[in-house]
């Protein structure tokens, strides 16, 4: 339907208008968003849960098998990404549509640069067996002494209150979570990234141009929800 | 009728949430890894988190201008997110020590029972 009257955008007709249409499109993306919430908080409970059985187990495999500055560092991409994404939008809004385009691929950029972080990880955990269940293959108690042997490490152990000798069981536990945790995570990057990409061939073609930047604010809010999560991972796994 | 109902904020300010958000995430890591807080090592990052994902959420993700239904949709959701974990640690945290499937650690960390 295309409207005579000047300013007036086009709608589908069951809208009074089309910030009716907006409002509801931005509504729906927010149902959707909060049943994502609600996927990862039954992750997140299990793991609260676990960590609160094998306290020891837990802090001692994220304060010496994690490593703090990849999770540090993907911090920062993730969030740098963010505001890549809120610059696209805010181009969307100014009908600019290549801008568009070029902000999204710079975010479509830090999202691989993520996953190339989260790839360095994941082959050394699988390279040292450090796997769910019965797939852990990992010589807990070497580790252990390893650490008995470094002052600097023990310091930071005692510091924290780690009890060595409560160390192993939920060992396999701990990188179940991990595994679901970041994995799922990482599905939601993949397919972040792909719709990104999908927006950014659109905005390429000029489709911003038009007046209407409801795709993009809605792609953009899902890529939030990506960072969003990440917030909560990050001193979850590996700081606490 | 117009879809411009956005408040305007320029890039210099979601330059600055970024900043504030760059910030939070070193305070996290510090206030983690290098300060004594005791029994508030755990709630202590799980508040940090919130303060950055209201940050996301209302800045980033313009909740602000999205109007009260989306922002009770998220609240709700936000509130029983708490209600699951804190019910599910409480019952964890009051069961008999020997329920636990890590009993010698607990034996230890509460005292002879």
């Amino acid at each position: 339907m295309s409207d005579a009257s000047a300013g007036m955008l086009d709608h589908a007709p069951h809208f009074n208008s089309a910030a009716h249409e907006k409002r509801a499109a931005q509504m729906g993306m927010w149902l959707f968003l909060v049943n994502e919430v609600l996927l990862f908080a039954g992750l997140f409970t299990a793991f609260f849960m676990y960590r609160f059985m094998y306290t020891d187990t837990f802090r001692y495999l994220a304060f010496v098998e994690l490593d703090w500055v990849m999770g540090t560092v993907n911090t920062g991409v993730l969030l740098a990404s963010s505001f890549t994404v809120v610059l696209a939008v805010q181009a969307a809004r100014a009908h600019k549509s290549n801008q568009v385009g070029l902000w999204l691929l710079a975010t479509i950029g830090f999202a691989g640069v993520f996953l190339v972080i989260k790839y360095f990880e994941y082959t050394h955990k699988i390279h040292e067996g450090l796997l769910p269940g019965s797939y852990f293959s990992y010589d807990l108690s070497e580790s252990i002494a390893r650490v008995k042997g470094d002052p600097v490490k023990m310091s930071h152990i005692a510091d924290a209150n780690i009890n060595l000798n409560n160390v192993g069981n939920g060992a396999p536990m701990f990188f179940t979570l991990y595994f679901f945790i970041t994995g799922l995570h990482g599905i939601h990057v993949l397919i972040g990234m792909g719709l990104l990409g999908w927006m950014a061939k659109r905005a390429f073609n000029g489709e911003f141009a038009r007046r209407n930047d409801t795709p993009i604010e809605l792609s953009g809010m899902y890529w939030h929800l990506v960072d969003l999560i990440w917030i909560y991972v990050y001193p979850m796994l590996y700081l606490l | 009728m117009s879809s411009d109902t956005h408040k305007a904020h320029g890039t210099g300010f979601y330059f600055g949430i970024l900043l504030a958000l760059g910030v939070l995430t070193f305070v996290t890591f510090w206030t983690a890894r290098h300060m004594e807080t005791g029994v508030f090592h755990t709630p202590l990052a799980v508040v940090i988190a919130t303060v950055k994902a209201f940050l996301v959420v209302w800045f980033f993700m313009h909740l602000s201008d999205h109007g009260n239904s989306n922002k009770a949709f998220f609240l709700t959701s936000l509130f029983f997110v708490a209600l699951m974990i804190a019910l599910i640690i409480g019952d964890v945290a009051t069961r008999l020590p020997t329920a636990n499937p890590n009993f010698s650690a607990f034996k230890e960390m509460r005292g002879p029972w």
